[in-house]
C-alpha cells in the first residue's frame, strides 16, 4: 500500500484573515486526514463568489485578485505545491487548478465590467447641462433678397440651356433705344423717364440693350439671360425706386416661335411660383418685340379669384416678353427670314415682393438687418 | 382713355356685361387701369318749364318761379338768376331725392312757400364744384318727363391703359371698333347733315401752310351768328363720363368731338385773326405768346405754330392762344382740323413741358382720314347747338394725305413666327386669317399662291410691315390658343461662366464668414467726398455726373462703395443693432478722362465693413476688433477662391486710419484694400465705435483666381518643426522675416508661421518679439536632425545679421 502523502498547507481563504492549516489529498479519505482538492476549490469558489457580491468598487476587485491570484494568493500557492504530488496526479491537479485560475479570473473580470460601467453611469449623472443654453453657431450671413431671387431665376434659365451675360449699366443711347427699335422722336421714347449722362449716354433704363451687345458679338444660335442694375427718374415711394434690378432674356434661332416662347416662360412660371400657378398671356406693347406680350399669373394670394394684392382681377402681371421684332435682328445683321427668336424681361424687385410678400420696395435698399437677416 | 359703358353702347351693340367687356378687352391687348360702378341716387326729379319770375316780396337776391310740370304749376323759389320764362329746367319735386343734398321738402322761404326746387348741374352730381346757376334744358325736352331717362345715371366708367402704338384707340371711336371685333357688332358712327349758308368761307378766311412738311393737312370750316354759352345736359354728362370738365358749348364741342374721333379740333375768335389770314409756319427768334392756361411762353426757334398776319395764335396741335379765346363776346369761329407731324409735336410738347389732350393724340400719330369727318362733325354740333351758320365751302389743304400701303402677308410666314397652324388646312387658315383681318377693317386684297396682299385702314398708321399684321391675327385670334412648345433643337451652350461662378464663390465665403449681404444705390452725393476725407484733386472725385438729377443725393455715380456701406451701418446701428457686419457685390463708375464721350469703366468691387466681431451672447461676447479680423475674411475669401499668392504692403487710402490700412498686392497689381476706417469718417458719418472695412477689385483679382484644382502628391516623408523667437526693432515687418527664413532653402523650407508676439519692458520699447514655427520637409527622404540642424543654424545667422535680430532660445 502506498502511504499516502499528506500535504499541509497553510493558505487563507480569500476575505479571511485567519490562516487555517488544511491538507490536501489526491485521493478521498475522511475529512479527519485531509480534505479533497476538488472539495477545497468548491470552497474556495463558494467563498469568491460570496466576497463579489459584497464588493463595491474596482480597489476592493483588485484586493480579491491578490488574495487569490497574487503571488501569494491560494490559486498561486496550491499550484506551487503541485510538485509535491505523486507524478500519477500531478496533470490531473494541475489542469484542476488551472481551470480553477480561468474561472476565478472570468467571474472577477466580469465583476469589474459591471462596477465600472456602474462607476460611468454614476460619473456621467454628475455631468448635467442645461441643454436648452444656445449652440456656438457661426452665424451666418445672408443672401440679399433680390439676389437670392436673381440667382433662383438664373439657375432656372440655366438649366433650360440659356448662359448668363452682361453689360454695362451706363450705355449708349443707341443700344438702349435705337438698335431696338426705338428710334430718335418715338412716342415709346420718353427721355423724362431716363437720367442721361451726356447727349448719347444714360443710365440704361432697362437690361435690354445687352439683347443688341449679345446679338452683335455672336451668330445664332443665341439663348442668354442677363440680369442687372437698370435706373428709372421715378421718385421713391413704396412701388417704385429710381435704381431697380431686371432680368432678361433672349433666344434666337431658326424657326424659333411664339410658341416657344409660351412654353419656356409657362415652365418658368411653374419652376418659379409653384405648379398650381396659370398663366396668362395677353398682347402688350415694347417696341423691339413683335407680337409683344404681358405675362400674367394667377394672383399667389387668391389663386385668380380676385383680391386686393391683384387689384381684383385675379392676375398678377409679372413680366413683358414677345417674339424679337425683325427689325432688332436686322439691326444686328441677322437675317429676319432665317433666324426668329424670342425676348422677355421682368423686374427682380417685383417678383421678390410677390415672391416674398413684400409689400415696400425701399426696404430693399434701406438694408435693416432686421429685414436682411430674414432671407 | 376714359370712356363709360353707356356711352359705348351708343356706337355699338354690346350684350355682354361691363365686367365681361373689360376682360374681354384686356386679353386683346386693351388693358383695363380702372373700373368704377358710378350710380347717382336720383328720384323725383322731372323736366318743368317756367311760366312765370317774381321777384320775392322780402328778399331780393330770391326769385319766385311758376313751373309747369305738365300735370300741375308748381311754385318753387330760387336763388340763380340765369333762367328766363319759358326755359325748360329741371325740377326736384317735393320728395325728391338729390344726391348732394338728400331729400327735398316744401319749405317756407320768408313767407313764401316753395314746394321743390330747381337743380343745377352740380347738384345732379354731373359737374364738380358748384355750378354758377340752375341748368337750362334744351327746348325739345319733354315735359313732365324724368330726368333718369335723359341721362343714364347708372353706369361703368372704364379707364383703359393705350399704349403708345394705339393712338387710334385714344377715342371712344377707336374703343368701340374694337368692341366691334369682340361682339361681332357693326359700328354706328354718328351720321351728319351739314347744313351750309350761301356765304363762301373764303369771304372770311385764307389759310396759307409754310411748313407742309410739319403740317400736311389743314381743314377748316367757319360758323358765323354763333350763341356761346353753357353746354347742354346730355353734352355735360358726356364729358363728365370721359372725365372733362364743361368750360362752353364751343369748347365743348371741339372737346367732345376730340374725345369721339380721336381728331384734335381748335376753334378761333374769326374776328380776332388779323388779316383774315391764317399761316402755319415755324416760329421766328423771339416770338412769344401768351397761351390758353394764361403763361406767356417764348417760342423755340423753328417751333410750329399757327399765325396770322402779324402774331402767333396758337401753339399747332398743343394750345391755342389767350388773344384768340372763344369766350361770351365770341361770335363767329374758325373751327381747324388738321394733321400735324407727330415728330414736331412730341419734340415741341418736350420744349414747352406742355402736354395737353391735344398733343398728347398728335405726338402718338392721328388717324390721316378722320380730318373732315371730325371738322363736320363739330361744325354741326356747333349749328345745332350753338346756333352757329356754316358758312359754304371748307379749307381743305391735302385730301390725298392717306396713302393706302398694300402689305403682301405669307400665310406660311404666320405660321412660323406664331408657331401654331390655325388650321391644318392651308385655304382654311387663310380663311381665318382673312376673316380676322376683315373685322379689324383691314382691306384684304386675295394674291396668288402663297401671300394675300393687306391694306391697314387710315387708322391704323402702326401698321407698317409683315409682322404688324401677323401680331394682329395673333392678337384677335388669342395668345392663350397659341399652342406653348419648347426648343427641340440645339441645346446650348456654356452654362455659367466662370466670372459668375466666382462672384456666387466669394458670396458665399462672405456669408459663411457671417456677413449680410447689401445691395445700395449706384448714386451718390457729391458731399460724400469730404465726409470720407478724399482731398480735392484726387481721382475718387472723378465721378460720371448725372445731367439732371432729380436730388443732389442721387447726382454722381459712385466711385468707392464707402459712403454706401457707412449709410448702411448708420441706419442699422441708430435702430439699435450691435453688430453690424455687411458686404455688397457692387459696381463703381469711372470716366475715362482721355475719352469723354466714351462709356465709363464700370469696375465689380465687393467690398465689407464690420463694426464688432463675436455673436454677443453668452459665449462670446461681441469684442472691439482690430483690423486683422477684417484681414482674416479677406484671407479666407481667397482661400476659398485657391488664390495663395499674394501680399500685403502699408496702403495710403485717405478713409483710413494713417498706420492701419493695407493694400493686397497680386502681380504687382493691386487688387484689394483693407484697413480701419478713419475715425474723422466715423464721426462725421455719427457712427458708435470702429468700423473695419476691406474691398476687392474682382477685375483685377479674376485673372488670378485658378479655373481648377491640380492635385499635388501627398508627402511620403515626415516633416520636422523647430520654433524660433526673434527680438527685433517694432517697424520691422513679419512677412520680411517669413521671406528671409524661406530664402535660405526653398525647397526644404514648407511652411512658417507666426505664432506668438510679445512686446514689453524686458526686451525694450521700440522692440518686438515674433515666434515662428518653421517646418522642414523633403521629398525624397526623411530629415536628419543634422541637416535641420543646419539649416536652422543658416536663419538663425541670417536674421541676425540682415534684421540686427537677437533670437531667443
Amino acid at each position: 500500500m502506498v502511504p499516502r502523502k499528506r500535504l499541509i498547507i497553510f493558505v487563507p481563504l480569500p476575505g479571511e484573515e485567519n490562516y487555517k492549516p488544511f491538507f490536501i489529498l489526491s485521493r478521498a479519505i475522511n475529512d479527519e486526514e485531509g480534505i479533497l482538492l476538488e472539495n477545497k476549490i468548491k470552497e474556495i469558489k463558494k467563498k469568491i463568489v460570496s466576497e463579489l457580491n459584497r464588493i463595491k468598487d474596482l480597489k476592493d476587485i483588485e484586493k480579491l485578485r491578490v488574495e487569490c491570484l497574487g503571488r501569494r494568493g491560494v490559486v498561486t500557492l496550491l499550484l506551487r505545491k503541485l510538485g509535491m504530488l505523486s507524478p500519477e496526479e500531478r496533470p490531473k491537479a494541475g489542469q484542476l487548478l488551472n481551470q480553477t485560475k480561468g474561472e476565478i479570473e472570468e467571474l472577477l473580470k466580469t465583476k469589474e465590467v459591471e462596477i465600472e460601467k456602474l462607476e460611468s453611469e454614476k460619473k456621467l449623472q454628475g455631468e448635467g447641462v442645461d441643454i436648452t443654453f444656445p449652440g456656438r453657431k457661426i452665424d451666418k450671413g445672408t443672401i440679399h433678397p433680390i439676389n437670392l431671387v436673381l440667382r433662383e431665376i438664373e439657375e432656372i434659365f440655366l438649366s433650360l440651356g440659356f448662359k448668363m451675360e452682361e453689360g454695362p449699366e451706363v450705355e449708349l443711347d443707341y443700344y438702349n433705344f435705337e438698335a431696338l427699335n426705338i428710334p430718335k422722336d418715338h412716342p415709346a421714347r420718353d427721355d423724362q423717364d431716363s437720367f442721361y449722362i451726356t447727349k448719347d449716354i444714360l443710365l440704361r433704363p432697362q437690361t435690354s440693350p445687352v439683347q443688341i451687345r449679345t446679338m452683335e458679338n455672336q451668330k445664332p444660335p443665341v439663348r442668354i439671360i442677363a440680369t442687372g442694375k437698370c435706373y428709372r427718374r421715378d421718385a421713391t415711394d413704396s412701388t417704385h425706386s429710381p435704381m431697380f434690378h431686371q432680368i432678361e432674356g433672349l433666344a434666337v434661332d431658326k424657326d424659333i416661335t411664339f410658341g416657344d416662347l409660351k412654353g419656356i416662360l409657362t415652365v418658368f412660371v411653374h419652376r418659379m411660383f409653384g405648379k398650381d400657378r396659370k398663366v396668362r398671356f395677353r398682347p402688350g406693347y415694347f417696341p423691339f418685340v413683335e407680337p409683344g406680350a404681358e405675362v400674367d399669373v394667377s394672383c399667389l394670394l387668391c389663386e385668380g379669384k380676385g383680391c386686393r394684392s391683384c387689384g381684383y382681377v385675379g392676375w398678377l402681371e409679372i413680366m413683358g416678353a414677345g417674339s424679337v421684332h425683325p427689325r432688332v435682328l436686322e439691326m444686328v445683321g441677322y437675317d429676319p427670314e432665317e433666324y426668329s427668336g424670342f425676348a422677355f424681361g421682368m423686374g427682380a424687385e417685383r417678383i421678390a415682393m410677390l415672391k416674398y410678400g413684400i409689400n415696400d420696395i425701399r426696404l430693399f435698399f434701406e438694408n435693416d438687418l432686421r429685414f436682411l437677416k430674414q432671407f | 382713355m376714359q370712356v363709360s359703358y353707356n356711352l359705348l353702347k351708343e356706337y355699338i351693340d354690346i350684350d355682354i356685361s361691363a365686367g365681361e367687356l373689360a376682360k374681354r378687352l384686356t386679353i386683346n391687348g386693351i388693358v383695363l387701369e380702372r373700373m368704377e360702378k358710378i350710380s347717382t341716387k336720383i328720384e323725383k326729379v322731372i323736366v318743368g318749364r317756367i311760366t312765370a319770375i317774381d321777384q320775392h316780396p322780402e328778399n331780393k337776391k330770391l326769385s319766385v318761379c311758376q313751373v309747369d310740370i305738365k300735370e300741375e304749376v308748381l311754385q318753387i323759389i330760387c336763388g340763380a338768376k340765369n333762367m328766363k320764362v319759358s326755359d325748360k329746367v329741371v325740377v326736384a319735386l317735393e320728395g325728391a331725392k338729390l344726391p348732394q343734398i338728400g331729400i327735398i321738402k316744401s319749405k317756407k322761404f320768408k313767407n313764401v312757400l316753395s314746394s321743390g326746387m330747381l337743380c343745377s348741374a352740380s347738384e345732379l352730381g354731373i359737374e364738380p364744384g358748384e355750378s354758377p346757376g340752375i341748368l337750362i334744358l334744351e327746348e325739345d325736352a319733354v315735359l313732365g318727363e324724368d330726368i333718369r331717362k335723359i341721362i343714364k345715371f347708372d353706369d361703368t366708367i372704364f379707364d383703359f391703359e393705350i399704349h403708345s402704338n394705339r393712338p387710334d384707340l385714344m377715342s371712344i371711336i377707336g374703343i368701340a371698333r374694337e368692341v366691334a371685333v369682340i361682339t361681332d357688332n357693326k359700328l354706328k358712327t354718328p351720321e351728319i347733315k351739314i347744313k351750309e349758308e350761301d356765304e363762301r368761307i373764303e369771304k372770311d378766311i385764307t389759310v396759307k401752310i409754310e411748313a407742309e412738311d410739319l403740317c400736311p393737312r389743314y381743314t377748316g370750316r367757319v360758323i358765323k351768328n354763333i350763341t356761346v354759352g353753357e353746354s347742354p345736359l346730355w353734352l355735360k354728362w358726356k364729358l363728365k363720363l370721359l372725365g372733362a370738365r364743361p368750360i362752353n358749348n364751343i369748347v365743348d364741342i371741339t372737346n367732345f368731338i376730340m374725345m369721339e374721333t380721336g381728331q384734335p379740333l381748335h376753334a378761333f375768335d374769326l374776328d380776332l385773326i388779323k388779316g383774315k389770314t391764317i399761316i402755319v409756319r415755324r416760329s421766328r427768334t423771339g416770338e412769344t405768346i401768351c397761351t390758353l392756361d394764361d403763361v406767356e411762353r417764348q417760342l423755340p426757334f423753328k417751333s410750329l405754330v399757327i399765325a396770322d398776319i402779324e402774331e402767333p395764335i396758337a401753339l399747332a396741335g398743343i394750345m391755342g392762344g389767350k388773344h384768340s379765346e372763344i369766350d361770351q363776346n365770341t361770335k363767329n369761329v374758325f373751327l381747324e382740323s388738321a394733321y400735324f407731324s407727330s415728330v414736331n409735336n412730341r419734340r415741341s410738347t418736350a420744349k414747352f413741358g406742355l402736354r395737353t389732350e391735344a398733343s398728347n393724340r398728335f405726338e402718338k400719330g392721328i388717324d390721316k382720314e378722320v380730318q373732315i369727318y371730325a371738322l363736320d362733325r363739330a361744325a354741326d354740333l356747333i349749328n345745332k347747338i350753338a346756333m352757329g351758320k356754316i358758312s359754304s365751302g371748307k379749307i381743305d389743304t391735302n385730301k390725298k394725305l392717306y396713302q393706302p400701303c398694300k402689305i403682301n402677308l405669307r400665310i406660311k410666314r404666320v405660321n412660323r413666327i406664331l408657331g401654331q397652324l390655325l388650321d391644318k388646312d392651308e385655304s382654311k387658315t387663310k380663311n381665318k386669317i382673312i376673316n380676322i383681318l376683315n373685322k379689324l377693317e383691314f382691306k384684304v386684297v386675295e394674291g396668288k399662291g402663297e401671300y394675300i396682299e393687306v391694306i391697314p385702314p387710315s387708322f391704323r398708321g402702326d401698321v407698317e410691315r409683315e409682322i404688324d399684321i401677323i401680331e394682329e391675327i395673333a392678337r384677335i385670334y388669342g395668345y392663350d390658343k397659341i399652342k406653348p412648345t419648347l426648343f427641340n433643337h440645339t441645346i446650348a451652350q456654356e452654362g455659367k461662366n466662370f466670372r459668375f461662378k466666382v462672384i456666387d464663390q466669394a458670396r458665399e465665403t462672405l456669408i459663411g464668414c457671417g456677413l449680410n449681404e447689401v445691395i445700395t444705390y449706384s448714386f451718390i452725393s457729391p458731399d460724400i467726398f469730404d465726409r470720407i476725407r478724399i482731398p480735392e484733386g484726387h481721382k475718387l472725385r472723378n465721378a460720371i455726373k448725372i445731367k439732371d438729377p432729380m436730388t443732389k443725393d442721387h447726382s454722381l455715380m459712385r466711385t468707392s462703395l464707402i459712403s454706401s456701406l457707412l449709410e448702411v451701418i448708420k441706419w442699422n446701428t441708430n435702430r439699435q443693432a450691435e453688430l453690424v457686419k455687411i458686404f455688397e457685390v457692387g459696381k463703381i463708375y469711372l470716366p475715362c478722362p482721355e475719352k469723354p464721350n466714351s462709356l465709363p469703366q464700370e469696375k465689380l468691387i465687393i467690398a465689407g465693413a464690420i463694426n464688432k466681431i463675436g455673436r454677443g451672447d453668452i459665449w462670446e461676447k461681441s469684442l472691439s476688433l482690430d483690423i486683422f479680423d477684417i484681414k482674416g475674411i479677406i484671407e479666407t475669401v481667397f482661400q476659398g477662391l485657391k488664390v495663395e499668392i499674394w501680399e500685403v504692403v502699408p496702403g495710403n487710402h485717405p478713409a483710413f486710419h494713417p498706420l492701419r490700412n493695407g493694400k493686397i498686392i497680386m502681380g504687382g497689381e493691386e487688387v484689394g484694400i483693407f484697413g480701419e476706417i478713419h475715425p474723422e469718417v466715423i464721426n462725421n458719418y455719427r457712427i458708435p465705435g470702429k468700423v473695419n472695412w476691406f474691398e476687392i477689385d474682382f477685375e483685377n483679382l479674376l485673372p488670378h483666381v485658378p479655373s481648377d484644382i491640380k492635385y499635388c502628391v501627398l508627402p511620403k516623408y515626415p516633416s520636422v518643426e523647430r520654433d524660433l523667437a526673434v527680438i527685433i526693432k517694432e517697424e520691422i515687418l513679419s512677412v520680411d522675416i517669413i521671406k528671409t527664413i524661406k530664402s535660405i532653402d526653398e525647397k526644404l523650407i514648407k511652411k512658417v508661421t507666426l505664432f506668438d508676439i510679445f512686446k514689453g519692458k524686458q526686451i525694450g520699447d521700440s522692440f518686438k518679439s515674433l515666434a515662428y514655427s518653421v517646418v522642414f520637409q523633403a521629398e525624397d527622404r526623411t530629415l536628419t536632425d543634422h541637416e535641420v540642424g543646419n539649416t536652422f543654424k543658416k536663419i538663425r545667422e541670417k536674421l541676425m545679421v540682415k534684421f540686427d535680430a537677437k533670437i531667443r532660445e
